[in-house]
């Protein structure tokens, strides 16, 4: 009896603890992030022109020779390109057709990662808290205990500086700075998400300030 | 480390064969990160429990096993840290610190027959540890199993036969291990004893 005492005890412990285990984000902003990556040994301070294409291409897997590649929507590019001109400008740059033999070529693309995931019924509310803005669920039926699925979608935007002077052992330009943002995508376009991931990419990434 | 592990646990288990009465704590437990567990989550752990199993080889000598659960978590306000490779990243984090110490240990009890006594015991084994940092979509994770060390003191109060009632301190310590630096921890448990 004591045993069966000391076993309901633990049993409820076991329950409880894991039952108040700690969730993640509330809002789907929170899930922004921006990343740069920079060449320490390159002197940017010295360059003062950049060009930047008025289209932001959409990277959807290797492109077969002679294939045109994929672009986002115009009305949603022109609105990234001004952010990334924005803060260029910020940082003392001048935007020059690539006709004008500029330093450094700016170089942004874009792609889109989903994410598909099944989930047993007892641990969804765990998955239910840290995935805020996950896109469609569902019952995906044949299975017992009932196994859901649901998805989510990662938009990713990636801006790289090129000079083009400066060879890799590929012959290739070599990609002088990175800067990227991620966040989980929703059904309609967020200007000011997108807005503060590209700011905080600019703004973590002061050595790209020219005299 | 297993070897000695291995033998302790069997030795615990033969002397428990030959002992008369034994103690059962389940204890609820309150944690508090020292060093670099604490540069990484400076929040109480407020999620935690441990069971603890003692054999009396003497009156006021108790030896066993202690297993337990201490999950530490904090939400990290949007910040810009600097990663490796001159890389540099931006936004909130999410930090999950889980530890789970798996030890032998002995308990010496000062008035063991009294209704309040108190205790003081070290226990040697080891501790697991699974950290996550949670960033965007992802998640960054290592672990590993560390030697661990634990001192406790408690008091033991048994108001009546078969089950007492304590409150403790424990210090966990983990030695460096693997990707993690030492795991370092002061616990305060409450717990219900049952005695046999």
């Amino acid at each position: 009896m004591r045993r069966g005492i000391k076993l309901v005890l633990f049993s409820m412990s076991i329950v409880l603890l894991w039952g108040c285990y700690p969730g993640g984000p509330d809002y789907i902003e929170e899930l922004d992030i921006s990343l740069s990556k920079h060449n320490p040994e390159y002197d940017f301070t010295v360059k003062s022109t950049y060009a930047m294409p008025d289209k932001i291409v959409k990277i959807t897997g290797n492109l077969v020779e002679g294939e045109e590649p994929a672009f986002i929507p115009d009305v949603t590019a022109q609105k990234i390109l001004a952010m990334i001109a924005d803060n260029m400008e910020a940082l003392g740059w001048q935007r020059v057709d690539v006709s004008a033999n500029p330093d450094l070529l700016l170089t942004p693309a874009s792609w889109e990662t989903t994410t598909i995931y099944y989930w047993y019924d007892y641990w969804y509310w765990w998955y239910g808290g840290y995935y805020p803005g996950w896109g469609w669920g569902g019952y995906y039926p044949g299975y017992y205990p009932p196994v859901y699925w649901s998805s989510y979608t990662t938009g990713t935007l990636v801006m790289g500086l090129v000079d083009k002077s400066i060879l890799g052992a590929n012959g290739n330009p070599v990609t002088q700075w990175t800067g990227a943002v991620s966040g989980i995508m929703t059904y309609s376009f967020s200007e000011s998400r997108i807005r503060t991931a590209i700011d905080n990419v600019f703004a973590q990434s002061p050595y790209l300030k020219t005299n | 480390m297993k070897k000695i592990l291995i033998i302790a646990i069997v030795s615990v288990l033969a002397i428990s064969a030959f002992s008369q009465s034994s103690l059962t704590a389940l204890q609820y437990s309150i944690g508090f990160g020292t060093g670099d567990m604490h540069d990484y989550i400076g929040k109480a752990s407020f999620r935690g429990f441990t069971v603890d199993y003692r054999k009396l080889v003497q009156p006021n000598v108790g030896v066993g096993v202690d297993i337990g659960w201490n999950v530490f978590y904090e939400e990290k306000a949007w910040d810009v840290y600097e990663g490796q490779n001159n890389v540099t990243y931006s936004g909130k984090q999410w930090r999950y610190s889980n530890h789970f110490p798996m030890l032998v240990a002995a308990d010496y009890y000062m008035n063991p027959n009294s209704e309040m006594s108190v205790y003081g015991g070290l226990g040697i084994g080891t501790m697991y540890t699974l950290q996550n940092t949670d960033m965007g979509a992802y998640t960054f994770e290592k672990d590993a199993w560390h030697f661990a060390l634990r001192p406790e003191v408690g008091i033991l109060y048994q108001p009546s036969p078969g089950t007492a009632f304590t409150i403790a301190t424990k210090y966990y310590y983990g030695l460096k291990a693997g990707d993690l630096p030492a795991q370092g921890f002061f616990t305060i448990n409450v717990g219900l004893v049952f005695i046999n």
